[in-house]
């Protein structure tokens, strides 16, 4: 992919208004950073593709909303659109395809090449000593709750039956565990 | 590998270009030259004259009808006027979706105009977790109405507040974890939220036209102590100009109300199969709900205008993936969210005329089994 355009993020984005056609210059720069962005919070190459064509769809279809307030203000503002995007996808755990689907954008499958490329920024053996040491960090309930919705796959009403408590106790237990989990990972 | 030059080989990977093609393709499409702001008018109205035509020419000809919406698809974008600060603003009846909407809403309430944003509108966000699921009372503020501040297009200039939802004079709620909530706005446009948390201790935040927001609790402030419960009905009444007093006691529930008549359970199985869960677990109560008679000024409210009402709380645990269902019949003024997976969903339903008050859904998982509700049902046995 070459950059084809040249200027600030500030200024492409501002012309793009005008020119739709910059925000593709515009693009070119943001690019890497966004999908390094998500992947390192998503750990997951697809979601953190489809994280990414979704807030560029977004950013593009409210362009106009923008405002330069000087250097990096451009980088502040789309990533606001990023930040946004990654807190519903942890709301629903489901990326929204609202923006993509009003351009007539389609979604993106990875190829396999693509997903090791991207998996590349993942630090997976520093990962799994983080999620190891968390994991073993949480209540021995909450731990074997996880061990069996997340590990093995069952559902509640099999978890209930294995734990000996109510669907809606396991569920809590799933609940609790995975907060507590991704709290001791971003400590 | 240095962590930036993997960053760098991003931009070559397929998806890259993918990627950039679609962007490319989309900003072609919009073409190079996009319609000035003061030439839009022109521009929606040569557009509708033209769909016009196209319609009525493609009817003549073929018999058949076009959608209108396919014709004023390209110029969503463009449609809403925007104000200085570049909010969007304009009446929601014109969006097409949610998303469509802009970000000043035009609303009208005690005679005059004026705009609220959308994201006030929404209310208070889903519960994001059990425990904070417990300190909301599954959204009863979303439930039973809420205030919002009412703005000028400018979205700056607050000239008021809008009640939204609920029965016009106001909103309050009890948790079913012990703490209750109650909100209100005076004749000066503030809009006051008290809550009295489950071990006694009050907040009392404020939010004033000007936008200030102050926020006092008992500990901060002598004159919030924790109030004896003879002295506390006339203080909160005082603070918050609020209805609490006003109006007959809240009745006691007699034990024949609380038996889960047969249409409850028909509801609630109705519910879950459209949400995509027949299998799922119901847990329900009978509780009053406080009605009042619509807001009008800054009149004060009589006892005749406040009234009780029963109302059943079902909360539906299961997996859910299909909420809302397309035969939602739901009177909440939160606006519908995108389906998604819901680990439960509630339905709020009058007593009498069955109908549903409102409906929302979580995400997380909710576990009620440590609450006093009065029953459970599990709806797989129902079928």
């Amino acid at each position: 992919m070459e950059r084809r355009e040249t200027g600030s993020d500030e200024e492409l984005l501002t012309a793009s208004v005008r020119r739709p056609d910059r925000f593709v210059a515009f693009y070119d720069g943001v690019f890497p950073g966004l999908l390094a962005y998500f992947v390192l919070r998503t750990l997951d190459a697809q979601v953190a593709a489809d994280l990414t064509a979704e807030t560029l769809a977004d950013a593009y279809a409210s362009r106009r909303r923008y405002r330069d307030r000087g250097p990096g203000s451009a980088s502040a503002w789309l990533f606001t659109i990023a930040a946004r995007q990654f807190a519903r996808y942890l709301r629903r755990l489901r990326v929204e395809d609202a923006a993509r689907s009003r351009l007539g954008m389609e979604r993106i499958e990875l190829a396999p090449d693509d997903v090791e490329r991207i998996e590349e920024l993942i630090d997976f053996e520093h990962v799994g000593r983080e999620v190891r040491h968390a994991f073993d960090t949480l209540r021995a309930d909450q731990r074997e709750a996880l061990r069996l919705r997340v590990i093995e796959g069952c559902s509640y009403r099999e978890m209930a039956a294995e734990l000996g408590c109510t669907e809606e106790t396991a569920r809590a237990r799933v609940s609790r565990g995975l907060k507590q989990l991704a709290a001791q990972l971003d400590g | 590998m240095h962590a930036d030059d993997r960053e760098n080989r991003l931009a070559e990977t397929r998806f890259a270009g993918e990627l950039r093609q679609q962007l490319e393709t989309v900003a072609a499409g919009h073409g190079v030259q996009e319609p000035r702001p003061h030439r839009r008018r022109l521009v929606i109205a040569l557009a509708i004259g033209v769909a016009t035509a196209v319609v009525l020419g493609g009817i003549a000809l073929a018999g058949g009808v076009q959608p209108l919406s396919d014709t004023f698809e390209p110029l969503r974008d463009t449609f809403w006027p925007q104000n200085e600060n570049g909010q969007t603003y304009g009446s929601s009846g014109l969006a097409k979706s949610y998303e469509d909407e802009p970000d000043l809403i035009a609303v009208s309430s005690h005679g005059t105009k004026g705009f609220c944003y959308k994201t006030d509108l929404d209310g208070p966000p889903p519960p994001e977790s059990p425990e904070s699921a417990s300190a909301d009372d599954l959204n009863l503020p979303g439930m039973l109405g809420f205030a919002v501040p009412k703005y000028e297009s400018d979205d700056t200039t607050q000239i008021g507040v809008f009640w939204i939802g609920g029965p016009g004079g106001g909103a309050g709620w009890t948790s079913l974890g012990g703490a209750r909530g109650e909100q209100t706005a005076d004749g000066h446009g503030t809009i006051i939220t008290t809550e009295e948390a489950a071990d006694g201790s009050i907040t009392i935040t404020r939010k004033s036209l000007d936008g200030s927001i102050t926020t006092n609790s008992a500990a901060e402030d002598p004159s919030l102590r924790r109030l004896s419960i003879a002295e506390r009905p006339r203080t909160w009444r005082e603070i918050t100009l609020w209805f609490r007093d006003v109006g007959p006691k809240r009745p006691e529930l007699t034990s024949s109300e609380s038996a889960a008549p047969g249409w409850l359970a028909e509801r609630m199985s109705a519910a879950a199969r459209g949400a995509g869960d027949p299998d799922a677990v119901a847990r329900w109560t009978i509780t009053y709900r406080r009605c009042a008679a619509p807001f009008a000024g800054d009149a004060a409210l009589a006892n005749d205008d406040v009234k009780w009402s029963l109302v059943w709380i079902a909360i539906l645990h299961g997996d859910f993936t299909t909420w809302p269902s397309s035969g939602s019949a739901s009177a909440s003024p939160v606006a519908s969210p995108t389906p998604g997976s819901y680990h439960w969903i509630y339905l709020l339903l009058d007593k009498d005329s069955h109908e549903i008050i409102s409906e929302g859904a979580g995400s997380t998982p909710f576990d009620t089994s440590e609450f006093h509700l009065q029953g459970r049902t599990d709806l797989a046995e129902q079928r």
